[in-house]
């Protein structure tokens, strides 16, 4: 799997985690499970991208910010600072 | 083919599409109720969501009721969705409020997990620690039971923001596995979103009329603190920081200025007390930072709620050094009418004790009539100042010659001046017109304040000039005397003043220290002076300076310790000039 990819499974596992303790489960799971090109395992972890990942990334944080603006933002900030090579979406 | 065979063919044909008909008929049938039902679904959720949001409304209605919003949505929340339990966590400085409404019997660990993920979903929101802050705790509904031993297995959070901050956490949790549906989710989202903006925007309306509050706080020259009901400051002052020399302080408690007043007042006792028993307190004089301060101390109510207290800080430190001069000011007015009436009291006992000569009792009437002019003419001084803070000092312009009045004046003081072994003279510009329009009764009254001063602090063989002369707005006093053949010794810059008849009377005594000059024609402060320990009110100035500024003309002083003193006053030609 290309380096890239790779990057961006463990960003976005880290994205729906953090929202997982913020929203909850139930609605995180939800959320996640409603963007078509992820792929996710039974313990929430994003294992598969079909399609353009910056795509599904800027869909997915688009769909939790929905739920809440500045506050999950603020946390997304912290996640991508992680991912320097990765290009923030949102 | 044979004719039967065909038939079959036919049979079978009309079979399969009178069956695919009805599977398509059927097919549609299945879809219509299913998009009825999902219509039902949609329109249940809309009646929930309007139904929750009146209600609401009709509850919290214009208020910043975080905690009433909370209430409401999960009061309502079992006409909606299945659930086991709902709560919420409220976040203040000081502490947690957490309250979980059962809706089935749970057992504790089960809360505790529900407010376990709570307190991590703020924390993670707000980057900060929350686990160790004081937790009120409050749980209804169902009751608790330790036999159910169902963990969380399904749970959303709702952050409550309001203006852009998250103040709590609203959580629905239940006992099966992924439970609740997204639609029930975005639903409950959804309400909450729209009355945390309709809370944000009232804060934002009330945020603003604070604004202006605090302005207006911040600029009274009372210094003001005010507490909530934990007696944590909401507001304080720049003149209450500066009462206690707190200016440099930015975040301030209570206790700190309750320790700042220690030993003169116990604040905090006191703030605790006005607040309990509903009264307001108000203080003894407290001296702080070489000021005089009465501290009040009252309870802030609304209604029958408590809803903190106000503390002010009224400085007192101008009032009583008013009420120190009027004090003295009166025992100096008394003292002035003792005097001359102790006076004549002790010449009419020795009028009637003793035969007198013929001579002798001319002289003894002769001090009773000087001691009551000097009474009549205190009284008068008093009864003018009186009028002048009536705003009842009538002036009777006329066109008037100010040579002829110099003179008159000159004439009128020259046995006393003689008497008191002083030159008394005049020098008078050329062009000063012989029509300007003035009161002359209270234009003579001040030439008299201003010679008799002028004898009264001279020194022997000293001498007085009174000088007149016309002045040019932007023209030099100095060049403008020079002209007229005027020794002028005012250094005052003159030339934004208007055009003006200028009088000066300059002596040769001691002169005013410049520290004093500024007080002279203050009637209350004048009594300091020097002025006042040779005798006299005093009024004399005061009056001056109201008759001068009656004619919109302007009094000042100027001296040269050792060498004398001039004080001058003009009077503007374009207002005052008769045609």
């Amino acid at each position: 799997m290309e380096e890239a990819k790779k990057q961006y499974l463990s960003l976005l596992s880290e994205v729906v985690a953090a929202a997982v303790i913020i929203f909850g489960s139930d609605m995180a799971i939800s959320r996640a499970r409603s963007v078509a090109s992820l792929v996710l395992n039974s313990n929430g972890n994003v294992v598969d991208i079909k399609g353009y990942a910056a795509d599904a990334a800027q869909e997915l944080i688009n769909k939790y910010l929905e739920l809440s603006g500045q506050s999950f933002k603020n946390i997304v900030d912290l996640v991508f600072a992680k991912y320097p090579q990765i290009k923030k979406v949102y | 083919m044979t004719a039967e065979v065909l038939t079959v063919i036919e049979i079978a044909t009309a079979l399969i599409i009178f069956l695919l008909v009805v599977v398509l008929i059927l097919q549609a049938n299945k879809k219509t109720k299913k998009e009825s039902r999902m219509r039902e679904e949609e329109a249940k959720y809309k009646m929930y969501e309007i139904a929750v949001l009146n209600d609401l409304n009709d509850k919290i209605g214009y208020s910043l009721d975080v905690q009433g919003i909370a209430e409401t949505i999960i009061g309502s929340l079992n006409q909606f969705i299945d659930y086991s339990v709902a709560s919420y966590i409220l976040l203040f400085p000081e502490k947690i409020v957490f309250k979980a409404h059962l809706e089935k019997v749970v057992s504790r660990k089960f809360i505790d997990t529900v407010k376990e993920k709570m307190i991590d979903s703020a924390s993670l929101i707000l980057n900060a620690n929350l686990k160790s802050i004081r937790l009120e705790e409050t749980i209804n509904g169902a009751t608790v039971n330790e036999k159910s031993n169902q963990p969380v297995k399904s749970f959303f959070n709702i952050p409550l923001e309001i203006s852009g901050k998250v103040v709590g956490i609203l959580t629905i949790a239940d006992a099966r596995s992924s439970f609740f549906q997204e639609v029930e989710m975005a639903t409950l989202y959804k309400i909450v979103k729209q009355a945390s903006q309709a809370v944000t925007t009232l804060e934002g309306v009330v945020a603003a009329e604070n604004s202006k509050l605090n302005a207006m706080v911040a600029s009274m020259t009372d210094g003001v603190i005010m507490t909530d009901k934990d007696f944590r400051i909401l507001v304080v002052n720049p003149a209450a920081k500066k009462a206690l020399g707190f200016e440099n302080k930015k975040e301030l408690s209570l206790i700190d200025f309750a320790n700042g007043l220690a030993g003169k007042i116990d604040l905090k006792d006191k703030v605790e007390e006005s607040v309990r028993i509903d009264k307001t307190f108000v203080s003894e004089e407290i001296s702080l930072q070489n000021s005089f301060f009465k501290i009040i101390i009252a309870p802030v109510r609304d209604s029958w709620k408590s809803l903190g207290s106000v503390v002010v800080f009224r400085d007192i430190t101008r009032e009583k050094e008013i009420q120190r001069i009027k004090e003295d000011f009166t025992s100096m007015i008394v003292h002035e009418l003792r005097s001359p009436l102790d006076s004549i009291k002790k010449m009419i006992e020795m009028m009637r004790a003793t035969e007198m000569k013929k001579d002798k009792r001319a002289e003894c009437f002769q001090m009773i009539y000087s001691s009551s002019s000097d009474m009549l003419e205190l009284v008068n001084n008093i009864l003018d100042v009186a009028k002048i803070e009536a705003g009842k000092f009538d002036l009777k312009k006329q066109p008037s010659d100010i040579k002829e009045l110099i003179k008159g004046r000159i004439l009128f003081f020259d046995i006393a001046a003689k008497d008191a072994k002083v030159n008394l003279t005049s020098l008078l510009g050329k062009d000063i017109p012989n029509n300007v329009e003035f009161d002359p009764h209270t234009i003579s009254q001040v030439l008299n304040n201003l010679i008799s001063n002028a004898m009264k602090f001279n020194k022997e063989n000293g001498s007085i000039i009174v000088q007149a002369l016309m002045h040019k707005n932007g023209e030099s006093i100095e060049n403008e005397a020079k002209d007229a053949g005027i020794d002028w010794f005012i250094k005052n810059d003159m030339a934004a003043v208007e055009d003006s008849l200028v009088v000066a009377v300059t002596n040769t005594g001691p002169g005013i220290a410049p520290e004093q000059i500024g007080k002279l024609f203050n009637k209350f402060f004048q009594v300091k002076t020097e002025f006042a320990q040779k005798g006299g009110t005093g009024l004399g100035l005061a009056i001056t300076k109201s008759i001068v500024e009656s004619h919109g003309g302007t009094v000042g002083a100027e001296s040269i310790q050792g060498q004398g003193a001039t004080f001058y006053f003009t009077l503007p030609i374009n207002k005052n000039i008769s045609n």
